[in-house]
């Protein structure tokens, strides 16, 4: 187990450079440049002094070299339009905001979206399932664009339930409760899609289990059928639920754009769209360097949990 | 000097509090406290005006700090902020600036004509990347005459100047809190978290991606602000910030014209049009591999014959904005007078006697064609993601197809395509934006390789443009900016369209709001306060 684990961590750095390589040479090739530079009030030699002054000039190797040796060394390099700050302390400063409310929206996926698709499924074709599957084909159909603001204008300007943005309530009371508000909005806009999905999966998952051999043999047996779910069907099924889960799951640190972007939620997703609007490399980079971490952890440690669900599956 | 808006107001506000109050009438008094609340488009890149800042840093770092002399947002006329008073010598080379007596920084050090030098030495120096240069690079040497007044030494006459100053970026900083660093660059916490200026307002607390919250300078020298706190809320979603301005979590924000019709019926809310300070052109190529196609006055001015401003207006604009009727200057600004010439009015046969005086007459497929059989086919070059200028691009191909001319259209990334081809003057025609002149207008029209991306060089022009650079005197100025008008107008570098009428959206409850553009307006917040 632990060679396994190690050599998948070695692994995880060449996807890494891949990756980190992959992105540079997008941002290099894509038409323009840094935004900063592109203000057409800038003669050409302007920019060219500017670009210059920020070592843009260079050739584009040696900018690749230089950010890969500062990065081996913890080194992130500072925002080239966020005031030189840097790029390590800007990320770390979003990643809380991102976690929270990504952390919170796969709880209630879990939380909900696993019992939700268990039910539809013990009641297939029933009222109920339709209900849930109705639900389900409507949270995956539905824009995240369009169903935050249809939220934002229902529970905050008609009806004033909610706070429409932001993750406090800026110079008044901010405690525990007042934060409680403020994530109720874009949690149901970031898990409904996930919470949808989850509910098929669970519950396709769970009909093709209880008609396998082992759980029929196991019903034969006079065991009742809460026993039945509960030794046999429930871990089986999980196994590709968990899957599904665990792709999602980058998106806690990665931070979901759209939804950050809408509800002006300080987080890591909201400073993406920065970056990539500004061409900040080093930013982008340095985001896209967390974002890769929690891919390939969150697909390490999802691999780590199946044989604890399937005694069958050992990694040697 | 030309009474600004903003201080007739005050004058008229002032008066009517005058009278009102030995009689006991109407509340017109200001009130104090309060929080106002702004929305940002983006996270401020830098609070430090002197640092390439993008428009969401302007907006905070103008209520931070004061510039030495400020544009007024509805007339676009000089108001004195930071300097009091000024006035060029003889030459008109040398500008000599008189500080405000009171004036302080956050940490009460009083400003002096030291921390001027400091930050135009700062500026002049091309290894700051200070954008600012650009505007003032023709400083010679900046220079303390005493404590409280500073003399400019220019390396060539400018009657300009103090519109330059006008521009932003070219705030004074504080001398003894940055002269220690190599670079203002390496001043990080001062620019992007802990910014001491001379503003109304002072920063209490820059929370990344979320907001920034400034709270009241009792002792700015303009006046104690009314409002305790202005809170600037990065929202980058249009529809959330009227969905927010509606709830109530925000007090101030710029709207389209699509939301007007809902927060107009909105009793909360009131809907400021304003004017905005730049407006739309077609953009005339005078260098590169079309530059021929257009050398002939007649042939833009039979274009421009083809447009029909009035449609484009209720249909792009919504009805809303001004046209420009060929003038190159927004009647806005007073104190030009109007130019002596009838607009290139929507004249389709019009046009097309001027294209075949030209020697363009339709060939066998319908498409101009000139005497060497050359056909008449070129691109419209559009920055895409900019509604209006893509709407109009769209307009103006059919109408020059009308004409005979075979024109393709192409919406190129504002950061990518149309601004390598603007650069390198390698389009055809562009649609692009022109301010309102002060400085930056000359630039646009006068010979220089800077903003003028279109290659466009008229010696006449050019005197004129030089001759108003030489006066100090805003008459005569006015003067040969009509004439300049005139000249352009017979021989176009561009056709205008419309100044665009902006919205702005504020509370109820939000008084003395300047009516302009929230970048000219944040200088003036210590004017605003709340009705409650």
């Amino acid at each position: 187990m632990h060679r396994y684990v190690l050599q998948r961590l070695v692994a995880s750095l060449l996807v890494l450079l891949v990756v980190v390589t992959v992105t540079f040479a997008m941002i290099q090739m894509a038409p323009g440049g840094l935004s900063i530079l592109m203000n057409p009030n800038l003669s050409p030699a302007e920019a060219a002094r500017l670009a210059a002054n920020l070592g843009l000039d260079r050739p584009v190797h040696q900018q690749y070299l230089q950010w890969i040796g500062n990065f081996l060394t913890g080194d992130l390099g500072q925002s080239l339009s966020y005031g030189g700050r840097s790029v390590l302390r800007m990320v770390t400063e979003r990643l809380p905001a991102t976690l929270l409310l990504g952390g919170v929206a796969a709880l209630v996926t879990l939380v909900v979206g696993i019992p939700l698709g268990i039910l539809a499924a013990r009641r297939q074709d029933g009222p109920v399932d339709q209900l849930v599957s109705l639900f389900a084909s409507i949270g995956l159909a539905t824009p995240n664009f369009w169903l935050g603001i249809m939220l934002i204008v229902l529970f905050s300007v008609e009806l004033g339930w909610l706070p429409s943005s932001g993750m406090r309530t800026l110079g008044g009371d901010d405690g525990l409760i007042d934060r409680t508000r403020h994530l109720i909005l874009p949690v149901i806009v970031l898990a409904t899609s996930n919470l949808a999905e989850l509910v098929r999966y669970t519950r396709s998952s769970w009909l093709e289990v209880i008609r396998l051999d082992y759980v029929l043999v196991a019903r034969s047996k006079g065991l009742s059928d809460r026993a039945v779910d509960r030794k046999h069907v429930l871990k089986n099924a999980l196994i590709p639920v968990i899957t599904v889960f665990g792709v999602s799951l980058p998106r806690l640190v990665g931070g979901s754009a759209i939804v950050e972007t809408l509800f002006s939620w300080p987080g890591l997703g909201q400073l993406a769209v920065d970056a990539a609007l500004r061409r900040d490399t080093p930013l982008i980079l340095g985001i896209t360097i967390f974002v890769s971490v929690a891919v390939v952890l969150s697909n390490l440690l999802i691999d780590l949990l199946y044989p604890l669900l399937d005694p069958r599956i050992q990694y040697s | 000097m030309v009474v600004s808006g903003i201080r007739s107001r005050l004058v008229a506000l002032a008066a009517a509090c005058a009278l009102a109050v030995p009689l006991g009438g109407a509340a017109l008094a200001q009130q104090e406290g309060g929080t106002l609340t702004v929305a940002l488009p983006a996270q401020p890149e830098t609070f430090n005006p002197v640092l390439l800042g993008e428009l969401s840093s302007s907006i905070v770092y103008n209520a931070l700090f004061a510039p030495l002399v400020a544009q007024d947002p509805e007339t676009f006329d000089l108001d004195p902020y930071l300097a009091t008073e000024w006035e060029p010598n003889e030459a008109v080379d040398a500008w000599t600036f008189h500080l405000h007596p009171d004036a302080t920084w956050h940490d009460g050090t009083p400003v002096t004509a030291d921390d001027v030098v400091f930050t135009f030495e700062r500026i002049l120096d091309p290894e700051e990347n200070s954008p600012g240069l650009a505007d003032v690079g023709h400083i010679d040497r900046v220079v303390a005459d005493d404590e409280r007044t500073v003399t400019f030494h220019l390396s060539e006459v400018d009657g300009m100047f103090p519109d330059r100053l006008s521009l932003g970026g070219l705030q004074p900083l504080p001398k003894h809190l940055l002269e220690d660093y190599d670079s203002l660059s390496d001043a990080v916490e001062f620019n992007t978290e802990r910014p001491v200026g001379n503003g109304p307002f002072m920063m209490q607390v820059a929370e990344t991606g979320s907001h920034v919250e400034l709270v009241r300078y009792d002792d700015f020298f303009l006046g104690r602000p009314y409002l305790d706190r202005v809170i600037f809320s990065i929202v980058p979603d249009m529809n959330v910030r009227v969905a927010r301005l509606r709830a109530g979590d925000i007090s101030w924000t710029d709207i389209e014209p699509t939301h007007a019709r809902s927060l107009e019926n909105d009793p909360n809310v009131q809907v400021i049009p304003v004017s905005s300070s730049r407006y739309a052109i077609l953009d005339f190529a005078f260098e590169g591999p079309y530059a021929h196609l257009f050398e002939d006055p007649r042939v833009r001015i039979a274009m421009a014959h083809a447009v029909d401003h009035q449609t484009i207006l209720e249909g792009v604009g919504l009805g809303r904005g001004w046209l420009m009727n060929d003038r190159t200057i927004p009647a806005v600004l007073s104190w030009i007078p109007d130019p002596d010439f009838e607009p290139h009015a929507y004249d389709m046969e019009r046009a097309q006697e001027l294209l075949a005086e030209a020697g363009w007459t339709r060939g066998d497929d319908g498409i101009l064609v000139n005497d060497e059989g050359e056909r008449f086919e070129f691109y419209i070059l559009v920055d895409r993601g900019n509604v209006q200028r893509e709407q109009i691009g769209l307009i103006l191909q059919e109408s020059f197809e009308d004409l005979g001319m075979d024109v393709e259209f192409v919406a190129g990334e504002r950061t990518g395509r149309w601004i390598e081809e603007t650069r390198d003057r390698v389009f055809p025609v562009r649609m692009a934006e022109f301010p309102i002149p002060n400085v930056d207008w000359f630039r646009r029209i006068y010979t220089t390789e800077g903003p003028n991306a279109r290659g466009y060089s008229n010696p006449e022009l050019d005197a004129l443009v030089e001759q108003a650079i030489r006066t100090g005197d805003r008459e005569e100025q006015g003067e040969l900016y009509k004439r300049a008008q005139e000249l352009h107008h017979a021989d176009p570098s561009v056709i205008p369209f419309f100044l665009r009428e902006q919205l702005v959206a504020a509370r109820a409850d939000v008084r003395d709001l300047p009516e302009g553009e929230l970048k000219l307006t944040t200088p003036y917040l210590h004017l605003v306060w709340l009705d409650r």
